[in-house]
């Protein structure tokens, strides 16, 4: 009997069971040794801002992994995330806790009003309006002065706390992220394996043949965008404690383009890609001292080459070397 | 009153540009079948093109032909290394992502090879200005107006008069038809790629002398590219020179007269209104599903 | 037409017309399909059967005309709502999920009916439990019907030509629909593949009501009990298969391709 991939509704046998425990326990434990281990605060606050980051690229992989479009302006919830916060501290002194929530509350709702407009498009239309209204945004906090600190943004933050623990210690900091990240990850693989993930998938695949099976697509679209909406405005608002100031510049699509890249160098089709390409995306530059437009033409053109040759990224990757080492299943059609 | 018809006269000028940026576009997106991302580019190289070209010398107005060839000659490099390879037939999302990261990579290729810093381009016609019953003009806006009409014209007349324009006509409305009579489908979609982003390397050389020319002056043409040719229709020619004779007036009209620093989102406001209520844009098809 | 005879009726379509632009696609169609028969929509390439097809089961909306489906209008209603009472339907091309297995793609045709979600599969609720068991013995019927018991974890998409329209049989069968619309199922079958095919729908026939658009006349002639030819967007003559294969104007439409083609 050939293994089962963890599809839709399989592998619910009592042993895959302990073996995904198994593996939940050791991320678990992974995390805690190194946010213990290491104490350069650089390298540890950067873990955890690659933490905030890579929820980012998960919120993208929603839509892209999941139904199948590119969501060009997702960096629009994660300025709403990182203003949210922003302001409600800085501005209206509401603890962390709760600027976080009402940020989510917020990208929630900006996403219900987004997504009933631009979901009936499909393809590149989507893609450009979801743009454009990232741009729509740029230019709104620049000349929102009073709300927003114009092109300077906000900064000078009372220290940042969730509840006891300080957000301002690099070991708390990366802890806290890390943490969020893993709840994230397991919550997306319940959805992939739920009814709803299901429906997501066949709407990726073949949103027509979906139609003739029942499949609601618009609404799965809605659902999809809504899902992902407060993840990247949670992972905008745990970036704030690292970078200590929010700009117009947190809604400029370099961001989305960083997470996309997160997202195709670990594989769009794994859940747990996305943490993958953002942990060499941001340790790569660490180790090589690049140049800013260095950097850019380097992963512009590994972005390339990836949807030239690989398009399933890392993930498609590994699993075709461990096809070629003898292991019998089908290989995926390209 | 007079401001207004400066105004309007403006943005006629300005459309006449889009026009051909937009044109471009369209023809790519209506029958090479992708959303060019890296339109704004191919924009860029025409201007730095035309840079080298006069910083050697050259005269501007030999200059601005050859660079379009330039940006034609990459064009078919990039459109045989990449786009052929990956994108043809391209239901899903490659085509978007390998176009976006081809602009990026772009713009960081110009960084890099000329820095970050505007650099000027000189025209004979300076900051001379003409004044046409009553209306001034700068001289190069009037060239540039003169040049997009010549060019869209010549266009024109080549899709509608020659065989192969008729083929790319046709290609654009029913590719598998167009197939099966025998039309080498690929080649015309080499072509159309080619003209389309010839043309946005032409506008960049055009335009270069008024804004000078910096590694990102791409991407205001290609936001005013998409917006155009969404309010216009994909894929529809006409559409496209009607949408950017529109979104110049609009852009105008609304600097002088409301804003200018919201002036960016005007464009984005017109695209969601369009694709609220007439989705197909102003001049395009309603699109058949066909599965 | 009384209203009791109108309920019985599965398919109901009066009137019938498409234009698209200036191009008038139907003309006037209408037909009555009964319960429990086999109904076959023929006519030469471009007469219009496809977007008939695309019309009756609610996916494009008629430029004029009515359809009942189980005596219930359907028009404005969208194409998942009418997927979701009862009604099934394959495609000529992407008839199947291709990245997905074979198990995947019975599952994707089943999940509208589950009744947990995201909470009861974290939870492993009793919905969860009577979702997954009625899924799987449904499945497993299915599996056997259409013949591929053995090839559950292989890729649709590495299947077969004549078997990924087997497996759209199966999709479509995994919701019990009562009534199926096959569009071209039999295209590019060979006569082995096109025999074990008409054996799997005259299996599956019994308490379904059963469209076919083909232009396999063999198909039509040892599966339907009637059938409509559309030449030009108008329908033509609508009789059993032997007789409306020698009517005049269909052999004149045909021209001379009287049989298998």
């Amino acid at each position: 009997m050939t293994a089962k991939r963890p599809g839709a509704m399989a592998g619910t046998a009592s042993g895959s069971m302990v073996r995904e425990l198994v593996y939940v326990a050791c991320a678990v434990a992974c995390i805690a040794a190194l946010g213990l281990t290491f104490s350069d605060p650089f390298i540890v606050t950067l873990a955890g801002y690659t933490c905030a980051f890579a929820l980012f690229a998960l919120s993208i992989n929603v839509i892209l992994g999941g139904v199948g479009e590119v969501p060009l302006g997702q960096c629009l919830f994660f300025g709403v995330g990182s203003y949210g916060v922003a302001i409600g501290m800085g501005k209206l002194g509401l603890p962390f806790e709760v600027a976080v929530l009402a940020a989510l509350v917020l990208s929630v709702v900006w996403a219900a009003i987004i997504g009933a407009i631009t979901l009936r498009l499909t393809g590149a239309y989507f893609s450009i309006v979801s743009w454009g209204l990232t741009g729509v945004a740029m230019v709104a906090a620049n000349n929102l002065d009073d709300i927003t600190g114009g092109p300077l943004g906000l900064f000078g933050f009372p220290p940042i706390k969730v509840g006891p623990l300080e957000l301002s210690d690099p070991q708390t900091y990366f802890m806290v992220t890390a943490f969020i990240l893993l709840a994230a990850i397991l919550f997306l693989v319940a959805v992939r394996r739920s009814p709803f993930g299901a429906a997501m998938e066949s709407v990726r695949q073949n949103p027509h043949l979906a139609r003739s099976v029942g499949v609601d697509v618009a609404r799965v679209r809605l659902k999809a965008f809504l899902l992902s909406a407060p993840l990247a405005a949670l992972a905008g608002a745990l970036s704030v404690p690292y970078t200590q100031i929010v700009t117009p510049e947190v809604f400029n699509v370099a961001n989305t383009v960083d997470g996309l890249l997160m997202v195709l160098l670990g594989g769009a089709r794994l859940i747990i890609g996305p943490v993958i390409g953002a942990g060499m995306f941001t340790l790569i530059p660490q180790v090589m001292n690049l140049d800013p437009n260095v950097r850019i033409l380097v992963f512009s053109s590994i972005i390339i080459l990836i949807m030239m040759f690989a398009p399933g990224g890392l993930h498609q990757l590994g699993l075709a070397l461990r096809d070629r080492f003898g292991r019998k299943k089908d290989v995926h059609g390209s | 009153m007079e401001l207004f018809v400066q105004t309007l006269v403006n943005g006629l000028v300005l459309g006449a540009g889009y026009a051909v940026i937009a044109v471009g576009l369209t023809l790519i997106f209506g029958i090479v079948g992708i959303a060019n991302f890296a339109h704004g580019a191919f924009f860029a190289m025409g201007g730095y093109a035309s840079y080298l070209l006069t910083a050697r010398g050259l005269n501007y107005f030999v200059a601005v032909p050859l660079a379009a060839l330039i940006v034609v000659a990459i064009g078919a490099f990039i459109e045989w290394a990449i786009i052929r390879r990956s994108l043809y037939g391209d239901s899903h999302h490659g085509s978007l992502i390998v176009t976006f990261a081809l602009g990026q990579a772009g713009v960081a290729g110009l960084i890099l090879l000329f820095g970050p810093d505007p650099l000027p381009v000189t025209s004979p016609l300076g900051q001379s200005t003409m004044r046409f019953l009553g209306i001034f003009v700068t001289s190069q806006r009037a060239f540039i107006f003169i040049c997009s009409i010549v060019v869209l014209g010549a266009l024109g007349l080549w899709l509608q008069l020659s065989v192969k324009g008729q083929q790319v006509i046709a290609v654009a409305q029913n590719a598998r038809g167009a197939l099966y009579s025998g039309i080498d489908v690929p080649w015309i979609r080499t072509i159309a790629f080619v003209l389309g982003v010839g043309a946005a390397g032409l506008a960049g050389a055009l335009l270069a002398p008024i804004s000078t020319i910096f590694p990102t002056m791409g991407h205001g043409a290609l936001i005013v590219g998409f917006t155009v040719v969404i309010l216009g229709g994909m894929g529809s020619i006409p559409g496209a020179m009607f949408g950017a004779l529109l979104i110049g007036v609009a852009n105008a009209l609304f600097e002088t007269y409301v804003s200018v620093s919201w002036t960016p989102a005007l464009g984005w406001g017109l695209v969601i209104a369009t694709l609220l209520f007439r989705p197909q844009g102003l001049l395009g098809r309603v699109q058949q599903h066909r599965h | 037409m009384s209203m009791a005879a109108d309920a019985a009726l599965a398919v109901s379509a009066r009137d019938i017309t498409k234009r698209y632009g200036g191009v008038i696609a139907l003309n006037g169609v209408s037909l009555d399909v009964q319960q429990g028969e086999i109904f076959g929509i023929i006519g030469p390439n471009g007469a219009g059967k496809s977007t008939l097809f695309d019309i009756l089961c609610g996916i494009t909306e008629p430029s004029s005309g009515s359809i009942r489906i189980m005596g219930g209008d359907i028009g404005g209603l969208a194409p998942h709502v009418i997927a979701r009472s009862g009604v099934a339907r394959t495609f000529q091309r992407t008839a199947v999920f291709a990245e997905s297995t074979v198990t995947e793609n019975l599952l994707f045709g089943r999940h509208t009916s589950f009744r947990h979600g995201v909470m009861g599969r974290i939870f492993g609720t009793g919905s969860y439990a009577q979702d997954q068991q009625s899924y799987h013995d449904r499945a497993e019927e299915v599996l056997s019907l259409i013949g591929l018991d053995g090839d559950r974890e292989r890729k649709a998409g590495v299947l077969a030509y004549g078997v990924q329209r087997r497996l759209a049989v199966g999709v479509a069968l995994m919701s019990d629909p009562k009534i199926m619309f096959l569009d071209e199922p039999a295209a590019g079958m060979n006569g082995r593949e096109t025999a074990d095919f008409i054996a799997l729908i005259r299996a599956i026939a019994p308490g379904r009501t059963i469209l076919i658009v083909e232009h396999d006349m063999a198909v039509i002639r040892q599966l339907c009990g009637r059938a409509l030819v559309v030449v030009d967007g108008k329908p033509v003559v609508v009789d059993e298969p032997h007789h409306v294969l020698r009517h005049p104007e269909v052999v004149a439409a045909y021209l001379g391709a009287d049989d298998d083609e």
